[in-house]
């Protein structure tokens, strides 16, 4: 997918001199994993209908009773499930729909980029290494592909891995190839 | 020495790599893992720890329809815990004995001049690609049938923030030492 934002001049002071924009992109309009995300749909609804069930509990008891001591807890518990359960029941989809309008993917020579936000202010550079462990999961008409990127723990004293993606572009393995070519030091 | 093409099969994995192999590269070896039933340490936990959901849900389901009389129940709450608990349990318990008997079939190997390729086509599609470099030192196990090469060691860290290991290789496959001798020329720059 085109992007018509500058998105080199989103990079500006991110770039090295001698690093140069190999692919820029973004996701194509609509909602994908849509079975891990009908699952945490139910999850979320589950947290929805206990968080409802708690809070109509609370005011129920208070209603009768009057203020209790241990009502705030349970207020806060109960807030706490229904934002949950909004969020995977209901928030997760609207934030979906509208990835492509909020996020941009850049690649580089030497790093990928994924950039986030309603203005794209939200820059996250991730270097590719000879050794990343890279994935090409293609669908039809879209594609994601991942990158195994590693972080120092300096309070663990060890190195893990994180998996991030480009998720639902439209030309994945030529990207795929060029994250190959930037690990061989072809690109 | 190439054992199953990765596009031969009938069934199961057809995806091929040689469209994403860069200029220069070759494929030197291809397989799969041999058929069979294999649950791994962590599906096993998983599967024990959907087993109470699963049968929580399905008791609720036999014995909740004899308690609706009471005060309190209703037959809009029992479907909704009934609904969660089967769903979310057997989603739990059954996804990874379905994905043992499944992956074999679904998984092919490919060991190119240059890096280690995995390709699925389930429960997605994928092509994995691990560079092999020369200080990444590939492990033979053996098994009692088959042999794995490990290829890449990365740790993870899990929402708790607890790190965990993931080991990657051509699991369960014929000729290991033999994929193992091949991948220590690639190490040498002598597969090229």
């Amino acid at each position: 997918m085109t992007c018509n934002v500058d998105l080199t001049g989103l990079l500006k002071g991110h770039l090295d001199e001698d690093e140069r924009v190999l692919w820029q992109g973004a996701p194509l309009p609509g909602i994908r994993f849509l079975r891990v995300r009908a699952v945490m749909t139910l999850l979320g609804a589950g947290l929805l209908v206990w968080g409802l069930a708690i809070l109509g509990s609370v005011a129920d008891y208070t209603l009768r009773e009057g203020p209790s001591l241990n009502a705030p807890i349970f207020l806060l518990f109960g807030i706490t499930m229904v934002a949950g359960g909004l969020h995977y029941g209901l928030l997760q989809w609207r934030a979906a729909a509208r990835a492509h309008l909020t996020t941009r993917y850049v690649l580089t020579n030497r790093c990928a980029y994924v950039i986030v936000g309603t203005r794209f202010d939200s820059v996250k550079s991730y270097l590719i290494r000879p050794d990343t462990a890279i994935e090409l999961d293609p669908h039809e008409g879209h594609s994601d592909v991942w990158f195994h990127v590693r972080y120092k723990h300096a309070a663990k004293a060890t190195e893990t891995t994180s998996r991030v993606g480009f998720e639902g572009i439209s030309d994945g393995e030529r990207v795929f190839m060029l994250l190959r070519s930037i690990q061989t030091g072809i690109a | 020495m190439s054992e199953t093409p990765l596009r031969a099969k009938k069934k199961g994995c057809r995806y091929d790599v040689r469209p994403v192999l860069l200029p220069g590269e070759t494929i030197l070896w291809e397989g799969a893992p041999n058929p069979g039933f294999r649950l791994r340490g962590t599906e096993i936990l998983q599967c024990i720890f959907g087993l109470p959901f699963l049968l929580g849900g399905v008791i609720a389901l036999i014995v909740g329809p004899r308690f609706l009389d009471e005060p309190g129940n209703s037959p809009l709450g029992l479907a909704i815990f009934v609904t969660l608990f089967v769903g979310l349990g057997g989603y739990v318990v059954f996804v990874p004995l379905f994905g043992a008997f499944k992956t074999a079939r679904h998984v092919r190997y490919a060991l190119s001049t240059q890096a280690a390729y995995i390709v699925r086509d389930w429960p997605v599609q994928r092509v994995e690609v691990y560079p092999i470099l020369p200080a990444n030192a590939p492990e033979l196990q053996q098994g009692r049938r088959t042999d794995t090469v490990w290829l890449h060691t990365r740790n993870e860290e899990d929402a708790e923030g607890d790190i965990f290991k993931t080991r990657i290789g051509f699991q369960y496959i014929n000729n290991a030492a033999d994929v193992v001798q091949l991948i220590q020329t690639i190490r040498t720059g002598d597969a090229r």
